[in-house]
This record gives C-alpha cells, structure tokens and sequence, in this order.
C-alpha cells in the first residue's frame, strides 16, 4: 500500500481548497464577528484530514487554498492572506505529528481547531507588534482573537465525524483506518 | 508462465471485524478460463478488485502480477468504469492514452464493438444505451487493448441469451488464443464449455471445486419448488384472467380492482425512432404478476420509467390508479426497484434506509425486523448500504420498496447478482405480495418465472406483444 498521497488524496485535497475559497468569495458576509472564518478554516482543513488521514493534508490545504485567495484576490491583506491560510493548517498538522493516534476523532479536531484558531489569531497578533501596537494590548487583542475564533473553529470541527461517516458510508474513503477510532 | 498469481492473501474491510479474506491462494497461467462461486456477499467481486488494483487495498500476502500483464476488468456494474458520452470515444479511451493514430483506431474500435455484438453508430450516446449494452461496451473497451487476462463480473446477470452465446465464442476464441480470464458467477452453467476451473470462495477460503459437484439450480427448478407449496395453485395459469387472479388474492381487495391501463404508446428518445411500440390497450388488476421480457436494449427500462412517470412523454397514455402516471404522485402506493439499485440507496446504514420511507409515510418501524428476516438480510442491519455487493444492495433496494407495503410494485431486473437463496427468498415474498392484492412487473432479459405469471409480455422487434401462458 503506498504510503504518500495518492491521486485520490490531492484531488479531494485540491477540492476541499477550491470549495473554502469559493464559498468565502460568494458569501460576503459581514457578521461582524471576529472569527468567523475560522469556521469554515476548521471545517475544510479537518476533512482533509479526516478523509486522507495523513499528516500534512492540512497544510497542503491551507497553502492551495492561499495561493488561490491571493490569486483570486479574495479577502483583503493581499500576500498576507496566505499566511492567514497556511499558519493555521501548519500548526495544526504539527501537533498532529504527536497526537496522531490520540483520542478519538471527535476530540482530535475539538483540539486540532483550538491550536488552529491559537494560529489564526497570532497573525494578527504578529501583524499589530508590527505596526507598534502596546505589547500588553497586543497580547490581550490576541487573547480575545483566540477565543472567538476559537468558537468557531470548534463549531466547524465538531461537524467533521458526521462527514467523515458519511463520506465513509458511500465508500468514498479507501484507506481510513485511524481516522474513524 | 503464470500471469498472475496469489500467495496467502487475507484482506479485511476497516469497517469488519471479520476477514472477507483469508490465507487465499491462486494461480492464473496463459490460456486458462477459471470461475469463482460463491454466495451473494461472498467478496467474489472485491477478489476481482483486488486482483485488478492490489495497490489501492490494504491487504496481507503477495499478489504478483506478470511483467507483461494486460489486464481487462468489466465490472458488475459498468456504468462504474463508463467515462465518455459516445460508444466510440468509450472504447477509444484506451487506444487514446497509449497514442495510436486515429486512422487505426477506427477499424480497432469497430471491431471489438463488431465482437460482442454492439452493432451501433459510433455517436450514438452511452446514456442512450440499456445497461446490458453497456456491460457490452466495456467489454470491447478493454477486449480493444488486447488484454491477456479478462477479470468478467458476473456476466450472465447483465447479458441477455444471445450475449451470453456470443461472450461464450469470444472466450472461447481468446482462450484458445492465450488469453486467460477469471470470471465470478452464480451461474456458471452458462459459460461451461469455457471454463476449465471451478473455485468456490466461501467463509473467507478459496477452494477447488470438481465442475461435476457444482449445484447449479436454476431460476425454474427453484419456481418448480415453489410451485408446490399446497395453498398455491398456479398449475393453470390463465393470461389477465379475473378468475386466475382471484385465486391469488386475499378477499379484502377485489380481484377485478383495475390498477394500471397502458393505451397505445411509443417509447423512444427524443429525435430518435421509436424503441417500443404498444398498439393494443393493457390492463392490469390488483393481484397480476407481469413478465417483461426482451433483450438488452430493447426497451424496457424506458417503459418502466413512462409507467413510474420518470418519463413523461407518455403520461396520458398511461393510466395508473385511474390517473396519468406521474413521478411523486401515487406516494406509497407505487414502488419501483431500479436496475443499478445504488441509484436508489443513500442512506448510512440498511436500516436507517429502510426506516426512511417508513418514517415518510408514518408507517410503523416495526416492519423493518419483519422484512429483514423475511429476505434473510438481518446480518446486513447495521452495515452501509453502499459497500454492499451487487446482489445484496438489490435486496436492501427491494426491501425499502416492499416495506412500505406498495399497491403497485415495478422491479427492473431484480435477480441480478443474486444466489438461489435469496432469489427463493424473494419468489416467496413476490408470491405473498401478489396474494395481498399487489401487482407486480418484473422484467428480465430471459423468460424466468412463467408459472408464476399472470401475463406476459415480450417485446421483439421493436413491439411489445402479449403471449398466452400454457
């Protein structure tokens, strides 16, 4: 059995990317609630996960889909919005190097999207150093950002073992033995 | 030389807990013809799977293909390998990827369509086509690449006489010519004077089995058994006849009670001639079994469509419960199991498929334990329907349509993929439905059931004719 990506794989990788940047573009929504983002974040990048089951599907998502925004133009921040994509996805497949077969699945992503929105919020925390911001205010500012989308994000990931069932159901996964304890 | 061979391999699905395979071993050299036997469930299709791609499954032991493999895989179920919209380009696709010029694909993609008898334009539309003719197709898509060994999928389910005569001299030819071919069967009758080895995988072995010790029974031994059952009289069969019918059926429905009238009617494509043609008025009671019979492509999928009011280009030609025949309109009442049954199944788990249509029409859950044993599927309860095998999802397909206790019942070649066990199973429960006051048309594309018919109808030559039963 082949242990990198397959076709399978990078296909449904390059889908969930293309759908997340898709639906951000038509559904302009102006909540106002910081954070929302993380919602969708959370919910493409675990299904990746969760229907591949290999470490680096969530980063491989998160890079397609902030190519595609910054080619796109989809959001503001211009070459930032990558960075926006990626660094979440990346933290989250590194804490999956060490918990890769910890917890059940539900869990895996409850924390897997708590250090993705930790991820999300520390851009903008980078990004206010930056511009001078007061340490302490950056730090709380961050703090706050965590959170909320924190709500968000665990929103998104509490939904991905219904999709991974379904998916799995209609024989769509191949090899997803980890995945589904 | 072995072209392929199989050394201790055990393979078990993620979702089981049991192995569907275990310790199998196989050995294919050039030019022999081997069959593989098994009940409905058995994995005989997932084997042809795993022999076909052993590197997309995760399973122990070794599958050690030949160097100069070629390799053919015609599944059950060929729309699952069909790709493109015209028969040509269909089995063009192979020629294509390996670069041959268009000049030679033209006279290689008219023969292998000219081999198993696909006589059609080149243009003409895959979705035009039955799903026998795309069994048919598939067939020439990898006999065009010149395989040297031929994985079939249960043949005799998809082909009608004249197709399984002709995939008989074509095995024939290719054996004889070096070719081996490995095909999975119920009725391994039919491809007798090819096959050479007999394999029965059962429990997770493949064992070796003497052709003299194979029981095949076939569809008319097994009705001959249900013939005899002392409250069933059908000795006498009488075409339409009200006093036949009402031998069938219980005294609470009348016998007389007119369900479905088909005035006289063309089916055909849009732009195209005509592939059926009614020219006398049919009627149905409550309590007719009817027989559809005809080759692949000869239309009677599309008609059962016009009769379910899928297709409404006939609607007011066709009169169910007094009404034009229109899709949604006759709710419970009216129950169609469609040829490739995955079209019809989408729920999690078999039981929550059945619960669906019984929780739709607020009808009591209970009756999901009672068909479930009654098909003797009650194993499958908790299993996805869609990694069923063919035969099985047939079953789940056919107890979803029956659980809601329909008046009308249409089955597009319900025994497909089945073994004797279960198409006994459900001659039984066809026969206590039609005894309630249920109706039924069944279709296939050999004569099968005739004494248990009530009517038949044949079409020929583009006509739908109706023969009196003995």
């Amino acid at each position: 059995m082949k242990q990198g990506f397959t076709l399978h794989n990078a296909l449904f990788i390059g889908f969930c990317a293309t759908l997340l940047v898709a639906i951000k573009s038509m559904m302009r929504m102006k909540l106002g609630l910081t954070g929302h983002s993380m919602f969708l974040i959370s919910l493409f990048y675990l299904v990746c996960y969760g229907a591949t089951n290999k470490v680096g599907s969530m980063t491989l998502c998160g890079l397609l889909t902030g190519m595609l925004a910054m080619i796109l133009g989809v959001g503001k921040g211009g070459p930032f919005i990558l960075l926006k994509f990626a660094l979440p996805a990346l933290a989250m497949d590194l804490v999956l190097i060490f918990m890769a077969n910890m917890f059940t699945l539900r869990w895996r992503c409850i924390l897997l999207a708590i250090i993705g929105s930790i991820a999300w919020a520390s851009k903008s925390w980078i990004q206010n150093l930056l511009v001078g911001m007061d340490p302490q205010v950056a730090f709380i500012q961050f703090g706050l950002s965590s959170v909320k989308g924190g709500v968000f994000a665990i929103a998104g990931a509490l939904l991905v073992p219904v999709i991974i069932n379904r998916l799995d159901a209609h024989d769509l996964l191949t090899t997803n033995k980890a995945a589904h304890k | 030389m072995s072209l392929l061979a199989l050394h201790g391999v055990s393979y078990r699905h993620h979702s089981s807990s049991i192995d569907l395979f275990n310790q199998l071993d196989l050995t294919v050299a050039a030019g022999e013809c081997h069959c593989i036997l098994g009940v409905t469930g058995a994995g005989k299709s997932t084997l042809l799977q795993l022999i076909a791609m052993p590197n997309d499954v995760d399973f122990d032991g070794q599958i050690i293909h030949h160097p100069n493999l070629r390799l053919g895989l015609v599944m059950q179920d060929p729309n699952i390998q069909l790709i493109r919209e015209s028969i040509g380009a269909e089995v063009a696709f192979g020629l294509e990827n390996l670069a041959y010029s268009v000049n030679e694909m033209f006279s290689l993609v008219e023969h292998a369509l000219a081999i198993v008898g696909l006589d059609l334009p080149l243009d003409t539309l895959v979705s035009h086509l039955s799903l026998g003719q795309k069994y048919r197709l598939m067939l020439a898509a990898q006999l065009v690449l010149n395989p040297n060994l031929l994985l079939l999928d249960e043949p005799w389910a998809q082909l009608d006489n004249s197709g399984v005569s002709e995939l008989n001299l074509v095995l024939q030819r290719l054996v004889d010519s070096g070719v081996s071919v490995i095909m999975t069967e119920h009725h391994a009758d039919a491809f007798a004077e090819v096959i050479q080895t007999y394999w029965l995988l059962a429990q997770g072995q493949l064992t070796h089995v003497e052709a003299n010790s194979i029981n095949v029974v076939s569809a008319s031994s097994i009705l001959k058994d249900q013939c005899c059952e002392p409250d069933l009289d059908f000795s006498v069969p009488n075409t339409n006849s009200a006093a036949n019918t009402q031998s069938l059926i219980t005294d609470e429905v009348c016998a007389t009670e007119n369900r479905l009238s088909i005035f006289p009617l063309k089916v055909q494509f849009e732009n195209q001639t005509p592939v059926v043609e009614i020219r006398k008025i049919l009627h149905l009671n409550a309590g007719d079994i009817v027989g559809l019979f005809g080759e692949n492509g000869s239309g009677k999928s599309s008609l059962l469509n016009q009769i379910a009011g899928i297709d409404d280009s006939n609607q007011a030609d066709i009169l169910l419960f007094g009404k034009p025949a229109k899709f949604g309109r006759f709710n419970k009442d009216l129950g169609l199991l469609m040829q490739r049954p995955s079209r019809q199944l989408f729920e999690v788990t078999v039981r929550q498929e059945l619960e669906f249509s019984l929780k739709r029409f607020h009808l009591p859950l209970s009756r999901v334990n009672e068909i479930l044993e009654q098909l003797e599927i009650s194993h499958l309860e908790t299993q996805s329907p869609h990694k069923l095998s063919y035969g099985q999802q047939h079953l789940v397909a056919l107890a979803s349509v029956l659980c809601v206790k329909p008046k009308v019942l249409l089955l597009d070649d319900p025994f497909a993929g089945l073994d004797e066990q279960y198409f006994t199973n459900i001659i039984s429960m066809l026969t206590a439905f039609a005894r309630h006051g249920g109706t039924i048309i069944i279709t296939s594309h050999r004569p099968i059931l005739e004494a248990l018919l009530t009517q038949y109808w044949q079409i020929e030559n583009g006509q739908l004719t109706t023969k009196a039963l003995l």
